[in-house]
């Protein structure tokens, strides 16, 4: 699914803010990325998400090796990917139903098609009446959930989540927890990155942590 | 739930200034290909009656009085194949001619010349060469006039104007493209942050252009159009307005549209709509492409 062999990254000409990273993640996969702010977990999200390319090392996806593959052959591996982005990200001149249907307009699918199941996501994350409101107007924990619906909508093969749970209650969180499990359960390959401690023990899933740059397998409780 | 949204946001502020500049530049190229039209078949209409005329000079320096060689040389004309007309231009003609050079004097007893037009018809004319055989031969000093100096020079002004004209046309059309470009970049820069996120969930370069595309064909068609309007009106204008106190349509010819000119004024908005796209498209394709 996805695999990263020594890579480093950097801004511009700054210091390396991720170094010889190595991890595979295999297909169906549930992992967790921890670290301190500043660790460079959405640096390392930003590589997966084919929003900034390695400054060096090996980057394979989809079974395709990243630096062997034409720009014009990227959206389509990007449309595979459902991102949660850590500032949502939303276009504030369109409703939260538009945002939420957004890659199933950009992937060429009908409204009529896509309207139920656009109506019902946002339902399941508790805005069934707030779809035709803009992000500006929507608490922050409210546009969190536009974010996640969105990145899940298309039901990607891999699943991209940067603080996903960062601006909503415990409650909330943990339905959306379910939401993630739900898809992992339907095939999708899941990556989310957070500080939530409580989330990662919930599920006892594997986890990477990030720090000074360098990743770590972290052992896991429990396991014998 | 109504038509989906489009994916940029409407502006207002900004796109009014723009729709007025390219309205200008059509403006400016309508009147220009407007101009260059009519004064092109208004040259080609008076080269064309200058064709079909010349003018025997019989000089007052002769043994015979110029009337008599003027006779003789009408006659001579008239037996010619392919001749309209021949026609002795009288005295006081010609002295009203010379009146407003010379101003309200006496010309009685002043040795002028007689002038006689010639008109011709059909293609079966006799050649400049033979004329001028003829007119000599039947007044020795008269001299054959086809008008061709004149002619020639009123096809070389005229084909300077087309030049002028069309050199113009072109600058407008960098203008605009320059133009474009500058909005499509502002556009694209106040935008980025959505051209960035439909780059990121998976757009391809060809639909982010498209909405800014269709933005810039509807601007050119609503600016052509604006543009078009205003042109047409100063052009109307100009052909229904007497500019010749003197009525003087006999020296310059009428400057007016005809049905045949439409169709390339209103080239003019369709070709700016088609710049408008192409070059947003262009301009959107080469700032994505540079993205990661
Ligand atoms: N666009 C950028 N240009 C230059 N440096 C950047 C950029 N984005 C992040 N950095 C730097 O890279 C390092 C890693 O940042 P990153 O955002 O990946 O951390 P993070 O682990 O996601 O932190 P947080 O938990 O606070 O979100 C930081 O030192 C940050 O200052
Ligand atoms: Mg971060």
């Amino acid at each position: 699914m996805l695999h990263l062999e020594n890579v480093g990254m950097r801004y511009g000409m700054g210091r390396e803010v991720l170094s010889d990273v190595t991890l595979t993640l295999a297909p169906g996969e549930f992992r967790f990325l921890t670290g301190p702010s500043g660790a460079g977990k959405t640096s390392l999200l930003k590589l997966l998400y084919l929003a900034e390319r390695p400054s060096r090392g090996l980057m394979s996806m989809f079974g395709r090796d990243l630096a062997l593959t034409p720009r014009q052959e990227l959206p389509a591996l990007r449309r595979r990917i459902g991102v949660v982005f850590q500032e949502f990200r939303l276009l504030d001149h369109l409703s939260a139903y538009e945002n939420v249907a957004l890659p199933l307009r950009i992937a060429g699918r009908k409204p009529a098609e896509y309207r139920e199941d656009v109506e019902e996501l946002l339902s399941w994350v508790g805005l069934g009446d707030r779809m035709q409101a803009r992000p500006p107007t929507l608490s922050g924990g409210e546009k969190q959930r536009v974010a996640i619906a969105r990145a899940v909508v298309a039901k990607p093969d891999l699943l991209l989540a940067d603080e996903p749970t960062g601006s909503i209650d415990p409650d909330m969180g943990e339905r959306l927890l379910r939401l993630f499990v739900e898809l992992n359960r339907l095939g999708t390959t899941v990556l989310i990155a957070t500080h939530d401690r409580h989330l990662v023990e919930s599920l006892g899933v594997r986890e990477w942590r990030l720090s000074g740059g360098s990743l770590h397998e972290v052992p896991q409780k429990g396991r014998s | 739930m109504a038509a989906r949204a489009p994916l940029l946001p409407d502006e207002h502020e900004g796109e009014w200034s723009l729709t007025g500049v390219i309205a200008v530049m059509c403006f400016l190229a309508c009147l220009t290909l407007g101009i260059a039209l009519a004064v092109s078949r208004a040259s080609a209409v008076w080269s064309e009656g200058l064709s079909g005329t010349g003018t025997i000079l019989v000089p007052a320096d002769g043994l015979v009085s110029p009337e008599d060689g003027a006779r003789a040389v009408a006659d001579a004309v008239r037996r010619l194949p392919g001749i309209a007309e021949v026609r002795i231009v009288s005295r006081a003609e010609s002295d009203d001619m010379l009146r407003p050079w010379l101003g309200n004097v006496s010309l009685d007893g002043l040795p002028l010349p007689v002038l006689v037009a010639v008109s011709f018809e059909g293609s079966a004319r006799p050649a400049n060469a033979e004329m001028e055989a003829i007119v000599a031969a039947a007044s020795p000093g008269a001299l054959w006039d086809d008008h061709g100096v004149w002619r020639e020079d009123l096809q070389r002004l005229s084909a300077m104007l087309s030049a002028i004209s069309l050199g113009v046309l072109v600058l407008i059309a960098l203008a605009a493209v320059a133009t474009i470009v500058f909005a499509t970049r502002a556009g694209l820069e106040s935008h980025r942050e959505i051209v960035e996120v439909l780059h990121h969930i998976g757009a391809r370069n060809q639909f982010i252009a498209h909405e800014f595309e269709r933005r810039f064909l509807l601007l050119g068609l609503k600016a052509g159009a604006l543009g078009l309007l205003l042109a047409v009106g100063v052009l109307l204008l100009f052909a229904n307005t007497d500019m010749l106190a003197s009525g003087g349509e006999f020296y310059l010819p009428r400057l007016s549209l005809a049905a045949s000119d439409w169709p390339w004024l209103v080239a003019v908005p369709l070709a700016t709509s088609l710049i408008a796209t192409v070059t947003a498209r262009l301009t959107v394709m080469r700032v994505i492409g540079r993205m990661p």
